[in-house]
């Protein structure tokens, strides 16, 4: 019984490679999953120690990247993120499938990692697009852990476009933005004059990008005038 | 431009298959064992990592099998992957010993 469930949810979560992986590799890696299950495990979940970051030989030089260490998007689950943004419209208070909500819940999303992060075997962040079926991917880190390093991100993504057939979904274009400070993406400056992100149509303090402290309508920044909600506004902003 | 050193996981994998053919999970506890349970390879980042050394011709499927319904691939180290892992072991084992030889020479003690 949970394992009928537990191979179902796997299942679910194969659905997010490609078509040719699922056909090629798919089974196989089920059977993989399925046998590193805890006795009565019923849901994929996302505890254990992380898995080797970077894997890369001589040959490949931009390297293949482990898909222990997501990062590059925002998108944490926590307030302000796709997810919660999410969340919101659907009315829900916290994620679902186990994952917890919280600002700094980076989710490592791997191959056991559970319900609404739904990447198998962790796909790499950059690989998880939104299209096709299943939950928003949830991309980043696990809560705690330096994933702070840019290279390897940029490394990642060279390989993409150098066309590293990486198994994994298809991905979006937003999939490969860079994510905040801290979660491995591209350090942005700190929010300031001119750097404030909110998500569109949000409301003031939903900062989908959330990078720096939150801006608060009203409240003076660092230059001392109060803080003008879209600097970069109606007019610079396309 | 210098080449890049072959990761870690990377060359447990293949020194997983360097004693013969293995499957998905045989990798993934072998790799544990030989790591002193340092490691633990993921699933996603074992066919990610497997699909790249393939594509590569360092690994190639040796045989399919099915048990409890389940299709069970072994990999096995081509001999390109044999030599690829032969001279990262030379290398690594060069860079092993410089290390205690330096503290030795500097009269290090730790």
């Amino acid at each position: 019984m949970s394992e009928a469930s537990l191979e179902r949810a796997y299942r679910r979560m194969l659905a997010w490679y490609p078509r040719g992986f699922q056909a090629e590799q798919g089974d196989e890696m089920l059977g993989v999953l399925m046998a590193s299950a805890r006795e009565g495990q019923r849901r994929p979940t996302r505890s254990g120690p992380p898995d080797p970051g970077h894997l890369s030989y001589p040959s490949t030089p931009g390297g293949i990247r482990a898909p222990s260490v997501a990062q590059t998007h925002p998108d944490t689950g926590g307030p302000g993120g796709h997810a919660d943004h999410d969340r919101r419209r659907a009315g829900q208070r916290r994620p679902a499938g186990g994952q917890r909500g919280g600002g700094h819940h980076r989710g490592d999303v791997r191959a056991d990692s559970g319900g609404h992060a739904g990447r198998p075997g962790g796909l790499p962040a950059h690989r998880a697009g939104r299209r096709g079926r299943g939950p928003r991917a949830v991309r980043a880190g696990r809560r705690g852990q330096p994933t702070g390093n840019d290279e390897r991100g940029r490394a990642e993504i060279r390989g993409a476009d150098r066309g590293h057939a990486l198994p994994g979904p298809r991905a979006g274009p937003r999939a490969v933005r860079p994510g905040p400070a801290g979660l491995g993406g591209v350090r942005r400056p700190a929010a300031g004059p001119g750097h404030v992100h909110r998500a569109r149509g949000g409301p003031a303090g939903a900062d989908r990008h959330s990078l720096g402290p939150r801006p608060d309508a009203g409240v003076p920044d660092r230059s001392g005038r109060p803080h003008v909600r879209h600097r970069l506004g109606a007019a610079g902003r396309s | 431009m210098t080449q890049r050193a072959m990761q870690e996981a990377t060359f447990l994998i293949l020194t997983a298959l360097a004693a013969g053919s293995q499957h998905g999970y045989g990798i993934i506890t072998d790799v544990k064992e030989i790591s002193g349970d340092r490691v633990r390879l993921r699933a996603g980042t074992l066919y990610t990592a497997l699909d790249r050394l393939r594509a590569d011709g360092l690994i190639a499927v040796d045989r399919e099998e099915v048990v409890e319904n389940r299709l069970r691939r072994y990999y096995r180290l081509t001999p390109d992957g044999s030599d690829l892992l032969a001279v990262e072991a030379a290398r690594l084992r060069a860079n092993a010993d410089a290390a205690p030889r330096r503290l030795n020479l500097a009269g290090g003690t730790t």
